[in-house]
């Protein structure tokens, strides 16, 4: 009997886990690892907001039992960075110099939070909120009651300030183009949209573009952002929510065709044979629009890494990305986005 | 009168700098410039002069400057230099800039015909000889080196509100580098990609109003190791802007020769080794023969045409490239030094490039951030090499090496042709017919040479040096 294929997704979201249990239920003898830089088992990170409602543990928001991967037969790595892969030989190299050898890829890695470049000398000053340990942290700088600066304002970030208004927290908005990301909004949508947000209390500031973050003089917040025009608005946390972009660089030199995403066809396979992706990593092919493009939101995300699973393991599925992608206000005037459902 | 006879005359090139006392490693801009004539007896007349003395410098001299070649009034041909010296060099680089090519509408034959585009080489030289240019408050560059880059980053600096580049493939293909493209982002300007443009968009009065681009997918490689672009049918899509800086290229201008030599399907001049044309006595080199490089790989072809040169003049050749290979007595890099991640060259703020031209960006390495900087160097011209005959095959060396660079091999690869080839490797114990060390691997950390128990792994310094013969 031959050695088992050895099916390696790198990535630990949704998409990831997606396609391994997928490649499970195709093949039950294969090899399954599962490579992520995180420290934690897969999790929901649309649960992320509910750390500001109280749940500090994070075995509360894990998607599966923490047994789930034993019981699977799925080899977890956790942290673990890939810094390069190697398309011809089939290896992977991980930042501590180890070599693992594939015979199937698939890249979930995701998606990173997006700073633009002209704010990057004040990325110390900023928070995330694309992981558990970062939710916590931002948690931890925001004193009750108090102030978050929001710049941009997508959806992943609208999600939060939902939240956050909830719990009695002030949200300050500096709104630009990459407002309700990746909802593309009509010029003249926009008003509308903008009203709903400032009806479930965000204070918007439109108009304005920050230049710099500072720390907050003594007694005053703890973070000051200093506007093109002069002035200066103050808050406890600053945080960017400018869309996400791929986290595809250590794909750089693997031989995949790569523009921002890993280019695949609508069968999530890449240029090499033996590699495919899913989720945020990735921008599809649509004859429909005649472009690549990316598909977001967790329905989205899940449903790539099951196709693709299906696909490496001998299927010939396309991926059709979700019907309505529409932005909508709902009865009560409320900000109803697709990419929130899960 | 007193008449001074100088033999080896020179220019003396001065800069002023507007700083009183000069840093270690800082950027001083120069303010001034001169050039005067110089060498031991120009300057002795030059003070006699001062001192209200009659003099006269004679001074040897070669060459001409100030001529115009070409088939014009008042213009030198080539022909004419070719009767007057023994070898002419042809160095014109490459100052064209690339026609932008476009399937239909206006500005097809010529897009500058249309207010609002510019070709970017011109726009660049223009700037560059003190013309006030002006840019719309929306503009786009399309192009994908680092003319691209200059024009999109000096169009933001002369008041562009929003600064596109368009290029044809991805930003992971383009030949600039990584630094280039993260400073431009900071600057505001925007690299959108797989798209090519096929038509201009002009107003009633003539203005461009925007640029109609095809979606492209990516195709294979070209034999210049670019990737190639494949726009896809019925894809058009309009980007609007007001300004296009087209910087899609630059080429040699050769129709100033009334000497007809052979082109290349390019339309350059095809030069062979040691810079020579088809044309007996006329050398060519640099971007004129090859494109838009570098200044290094035109500087360094220079240097090897000269020495064409002279082989041609003298009849053989008197000097040649040697490699000199010389031991070095133990490792000069440590293992640490591979975690030394690369230092980032300090740059000016945002607020002090706004809208300044002659800011310089990079201020430069401290000393500090140099000295760690260069300690990533892997020292590539240190070899280090295993004495098969020595070795007892203990794999110590291979236990310590850092990265995969120790290898077991059973053979040589013998090609069709019979020359060698790769070096086969092996993990079988029974089939080891050597020991070898990956130079390409190697990071000359050293570890193999200190844990060897025969002392049977060398290291020597290689490198090239020019003989006289």
């Amino acid at each position: 009997m031959g050695e088992a294929i050895h099916n390696v997704i790198i990535g630990n979201g949704s998409a990831g886990n997606g396609a391994a249990a997928t490649l499970r239920e195709r093949d039950p003898d294969c090899r399954i690892t599962i490579i992520t830089m995180g420290s934690l088992p897969f999790y929901n990170r649309y649960d992320l907001p509910r750390v500001f409602r109280g749940c500090y543990d994070w075995r509360e928001i894990l998607v599966h039992p923490l047994s789930y991967y034993d019981d699977q037969n799925i080899t977890l790595r956790r942290n673990s960075r890939v810094t390069d892969v190697d398309g011809r030989k089939r290896t992977i190299t991980f930042a501590h110099n180890e070599t693992m050898h594939y015979d199937r890829l698939l890249v979930c890695a995701g998606g990173q939070g997006y700073l633009p470049e002209e704010l990057s000398d004040y990325r110390g000053l900023m928070n995330g909120f694309n992981s558990f340990e970062a939710a916590i942290t931002t948690y931890k700088a925001l004193p009750a009651g108090g102030s978050m600066i929001m710049l941009g304002g997508d959806m992943i970030g609208l999600d939060l300030a939902r939240t956050l208004i909830d719990t009695g927290y002030k949200v300050l908005l500096l709104t630009n183009e990459y407002t309700f990301w990746p909802h593309r909004i009509a010029d003249d949508e926009r008003e509308g949209f903008i009203n709903a947000l400032k009806h479930m209390g965000i204070e918007v500031i439109d108009g304005v573009h920050p230049v710099a973050v500072e720390e907050g003089i003594a007694g005053k917040p703890a973070r000051r952002v200093v506007l093109d025009g002069g002035g200066e608005i103050l808050g406890d946390v600053v945080m960017p929510s400018y869309g996400l972009v791929p986290t595809a660089e250590f794909m750089l030199g693997s031989g995949v065709d790569i523009e921002r995403g890993m280019l695949v066809d609508p069968m999530l396979h890449t240029t090499d044979e033996n590699i495919w992706a899913a989720g945020d990593v990735c921008q599809i092919w649509s004859a429909e629009d005649n472009t690549y493009r990316f598909y977001y939101g967790w329905n989205n995300v899940r449903l790539m890494g099951e196709v693709a699973a299906r696909n490496v393991t001998g299927a010939n599925e396309t991926f059709k990305g979700l019907d309505d992608e529409r932005l909508r206000i709902d009865k009560n005037g409320h900000l109803a986005s697709p990419f929130w459902e899960y | 009168m007193i008449v001074t006879v100088t033999l080896n005359p020179s220019l003396d090139l001065t800069y002023g700098l507007e700083e009183s006392a000069l840093g270690e490693v800082e950027v001083h801009r120069a303010r001034t410039a001169s050039v005067e004539a110089s060498g031991k007896g120009v300057n002795v007349s030059l003070t006699l002069h001062r001192a209200g003395t009659p003099t006269v410098a004679v001074l040897l001299l070669a060459g001409r400057t100030g001529v115009e070649i070409g088939n014009g009034p008042g213009q030198t041909p080539l022909a004419r230099l070719r009767k007057d010296y023994d070898a002419v060099l042809l160095s014109t680089g490459s100052m064209a800039a690339v026609k932008l090519p476009l399937k239909e509408g206006e500005g097809r034959d010529d897009p500058t015909s249309i207010k609002g585009v510019e070709y970017g080489l011109n726009f660049l030289m223009e700037l560059h000889r003190g013309e006030k240019k002006k840019v719309g408050k929306r503009v786009a560059v399309v192009g994908a080196g680092f003319t691209a880059l200059d024009c999109a980053r000096v169009a933001k600096r002369l008041g562009a509100e929003e600064v596109t580049i368009h290029i044809r493939t991805a930003e992971e293909y383009i030949p600039v580098t990584k630094d280039e493209i993260f400073e431009a982002k900071r600057e505001g300007i925007r690299i959108k990609g797989l798209r090519t443009p096929v038509e201009l968009l002009v107003d009633e009065n003539g203005a461009l109003h925007g640029v109609e681009f095809a979606q492209n997918r990516l195709g294979g490689w070209r034999d210049n190791g670019r990737r190639q672009a494949i726009a896809i049918e019925g894809s058009e899509f309009t980007e609007p802007c007001d300004t296009l800086l087209i910087a899609i290229g630059q080429r040699t201008i050769n129709d100033y020769l009334d000497v007809k030599l052979e082109l290349d399907r390019w339309g350059s001049v095809k030069a062979a080794e040691g810079g020579k044309t088809s044309v007996d006595g006329v050398f060519a080199a640099g971007d004129f023969v090859s494109g838009p490089t570098t200044i290094i790989s035109a500087i360094g072809n220079g240097r090897h045409v000269a020495n064409g040169i002279d082989h041609w003049l003298m009849g053989r050749q008197r000097r040649r490239q040697m490699v000199r290979i010389e031991p070095v007595e133990g490792p000069l890099r440590e293992r640490a030094f591979d975690f030394i991640e690369s230092q980032h060259m300090p740059t000016a703020t945002l607020a002090k490039r706004a809208g300044k031209l002659t800011c310089e960006v990079e201020t430069g390495y401290s000393e500090e951030l140099a000295g760690t900087e260069s300690k990533r160097c892997y020292l590539c011209n240190l070899k280090y090499q295993i004495d098969v005959d020595n070795c007892i095959y203990c794999r110590a060396c291979i236990e310590v090496a850092p990265k995969n660079c120790i290898k077991l091999v059973e053979g040589v690869e013998i090609r069709e042709d019979g020359t060698y080839g790769e070096l086969q490797e092996t993990r079988q114990w029974d089939e080891v017919g050597a020991i070898w060390i990956d130079n390409n691997e190697c990071i000359r950390c050293g570890a193999c040479f200190m844990v060897c128990p025969t002392k049977c792994i060398s290291i020597t310094r290689n490198e090239f040096v020019t003989q006289d013969l």
